[in-house]
């Protein structure tokens, strides 16, 4: 009998597997050695298309990794894969960090960080606690630094990132810190022995309420600058009707050299992302119920920021400039005073933009080619998903990563009856449904109760989820 | 109209502008030449004449990294009618459609293949294609199993 299959020339193989899914290269390679030597090649798996999360190292793209490696991060993705759409999962394991105070925040960041944030209630206000984990086995998850501050009574928020050579992590904390400072940023070692939990030992540079007046929110990390938004209502000083401004601020975390340019057409809960190539998002809600989005260039502000004197507060009138793509959804049931989530994007290359209340998704995908980011709205649609129960509000929403999978806890009040449940959802790519189910079977009892769970963090390529309680515990679930 | 000749001296009339859409033959009307390579000229015709019309990728319009997100091995329901034919055939024609260099065909038969692998489990996949499985010793072919297979029930 002959092979037909075999008898192709090398070029003609190819061809016909680089159509194949990871799952069937991994079937091919079993059949024979000749197959088996053929289907490792470097190129046949940068050549493919593989569309559910991997856990990449820090910073590497698909094509850094060689065949084989991307062979064994297929194994294990597909089992994660797997167990996601199980409805509902299984629990492989369940294990326990003991934090301290009131875990308010957390922020996982790959291969293997978690970022936590926690209050301890004191006589003037309360004292936050920043720490960094070593998650990489949950079941002797190590906390390599904390710093601590006082605050006010509000509750500060952070956003963390790693460093590009991955022996940093900066840590941005903003909104109610205190009096004074509305935003500082850390700069912490995850190699160095030594051990400080004084904040200022990593503070890298700060704004002070002097610099920037009104809000600052939605603070986040790209490289070395971080970006967020910066809300200026109107006071008594300045006329009343005068509606709020929004500006979107740059700050280089190494200088302190600072740069914010005004929004012209600001919509209601926007949300920002900057890209690498100085390419930056803006979403946000308009007013008739349309989800708006943006894209701009800001390789000229950018540039702007770091040739700025030092410690320049002078504000330098530049504009955003026109956006070179937008998009508009057509009027939905969004609610305008609802919060979405957007998220950042992995090795697949799409944005996912999350609606807790009205259950809504859409995901936008964007072609990074040669480097330059490119975004192409028209091809996506806002999106329906189920809700469980009726009446229920989602509320903890986290995405993951690439926005392929999310976690979020619904709630509902049925006839005195206050029911609480942890779904998670899938939005898999493609124009298919959004698969939503429980995180967990009914039989399952948890060791602490649901509702004292604060926030929720997603390592979404390994399918474990991280649980900040009330009462200072973290409970990691692997499915 | 274009006269072509099998190499068992069987004659076909075609038209010029049908069968330029193999880059072979488009390139071998242009400075006379000559192959002796068999091709299954009936069914590679019939898949010109259908697509008569269409426009040609353009040369240059190669596989880039970009285009895997535009990847997809849906095949329109005429063409799949069209390859709906036994292994052997299909191979000849990818075989064919790859030395007359006529992209779109080729990526049919290609995508073809590929579908009927997709889903499989390794045995499956040795059968359908008459391959051998010729791991030794057995604990090796055991060992590959382990460290690819990542759906325990299947």
């Amino acid at each position: 009998m002959v092979c037909y299959l075999l008898n192709l020339p090398d070029d003609l193989l190819l061809a016909i597997l680089v159509y194949l899914r990871p799952q069937d290269i991994l079937s091919v390679q079993q059949t024979c050695r000749g197959l088996m030597t053929f289907c490792i090649t470097d190129y046949l798996w940068h050549s493919i298309k593989i569309d559910f999360p991997l856990n990449l190292p820090h910073k590497s793209k698909i094509g850094d990794l060689s065949g084989d490696e991307l062979r064994k991060l297929s194994v294990t993705g597909l089992h994660v894969d797997r167990a996601w759409r199980k409805n509902p999962s299984d629990l492989r394991a369940l294990n326990r960090i003991k934090h301290e105070g009131i875990v308010s925040q957390m922020q996982y960041l790959p291969p293997k960080w978690l970022v936590t944030m926690s209050r301890i209630q004191t006589l003037v206000g309360a004292n936050c606690v920043v720490s960094i984990w070593d998650c990489h086995s949950p079941s002797s998850a190590k906390r390599l630094k904390h710093f601590s501050f006082d605050t006010g009574h509000g509750i500060p928020e952070f956003s963390a990132a790693l460093s590009e050579d991955s022996l940093h992590v900066f840590v941005v904390v903003f909104g109610a810190i205190s009096k004074t400072d509305i935003l500082k940023v850390y700069h912490v070692p995850l190699q160095s022995s030594s051990f400080s939990a004084d904040h200022t030992t990593y503070l890298l540079s700060k704004i002070t309420i002097d610099m920037v007046p009104g809000v600052v929110s939605k603070a986040c990390i790209c490289g070395e600058t971080v970006y967020y938004l910066n809300a200026r209502f109107a006071t008594a000083a300045t006329m009343l009707d005068k509606p709020t401004e929004f500006y979107v601020c740059l700050l280089d975390v190494r200088s302190g050299k600072h740069l914010e340019v005004k929004i012209d057409d600001p919509c209601s809960h926007m949300r920002l992302r900057l890209f690498p190539d100085s390419f930056l998002l803006i979403a946000g809600l308009q007013s008739d119920r349309t989800l708006a989005l943006r894209a701009y260039n800001v390789g000229k502000l950018l540039k702007t920021l770091r040739l700025l004197p030092i410690d320049s507060t002078s504000v330098v009138p530049m504009n955003l400039g026109e956006p070179y793509a937008k998009y508009f959804s057509s009027p939905s049931p969004i609610k305008t005073h609802e919060d979405f989530e957007l998220s950042s994007t992995g090795h697949i290359t799409a944005m996912t933009f999350l609606v807790g209340t009205s259950n809504y998704v859409a995901r936008f995908p964007i072609h990074i080619d040669h480097g330059v980011t490119r975004f192409e709205p028209g091809e996506s649609q806002l999106k329906l998903f189920p809700k469980l129960s009726a009446n229920a509000n989602s509320e903890l929403l986290s995405l993951g990563h690439s926005g392929q999978r999310a976690v979020w806890m619904e709630h509902k009040w049925d006839a005195d009856n206050f029911t609480l449940k942890l779904v998670k959802g899938a939005f898999l790519p493609g124009s298919g449904p959004a698969a939503v189910s429980p995180l967990l079977a009914g039989h399952i009892a948890l060791p602490f109760e649901v509702r004292t769970c604060q926030c929720i963090a997603l390592d979404e390529a390994m399918g474990r989820v991280y649980l900040g309680l009330y009462t200072g515990e973290i409970y990691v679930l692997d499915l | 109209m274009v006269t072509l000749v099998t190499s068992d001296n069987e004659k076909f009339n075609a038209e010029k502008e049908v069968v330029e859409r193999s880059v072979l033959i488009k390139n071998m009307l242009e400075d006379v030449g000559e192959s002796d390579q068999p091709i299954p000229l009936p069914m590679f015709l019939e898949y010109c004449e259908h697509h008569r019309g269409e426009p040609l990728p353009a040369p240059d319009a190669d596989t880039s990294q970009d285009d895997t997100r535009k990847r997809t091995t849906d095949i329109s329901e005429w063409d799949q009618k069209f390859i709906t034919v036994d292994q052997e055939m299909l191979f000849e024609i990818i075989l064919a459609a790859n030395y007359l260099d006529i992209k779109s065909l080729l990526d049919v038969g290609c995508k073809t293949v590929a579908n009927m692998i997709k889903g499989k489990t390794p045995e499956e996949i040795r059968k359908l294609f008459n391959i051998v499985n010729d791991f030794t010793p057995r604990r090796r072919c055991a060992q590959i199993k382990k460290e690819n297979e990542w759906a325990e029930d299947r």
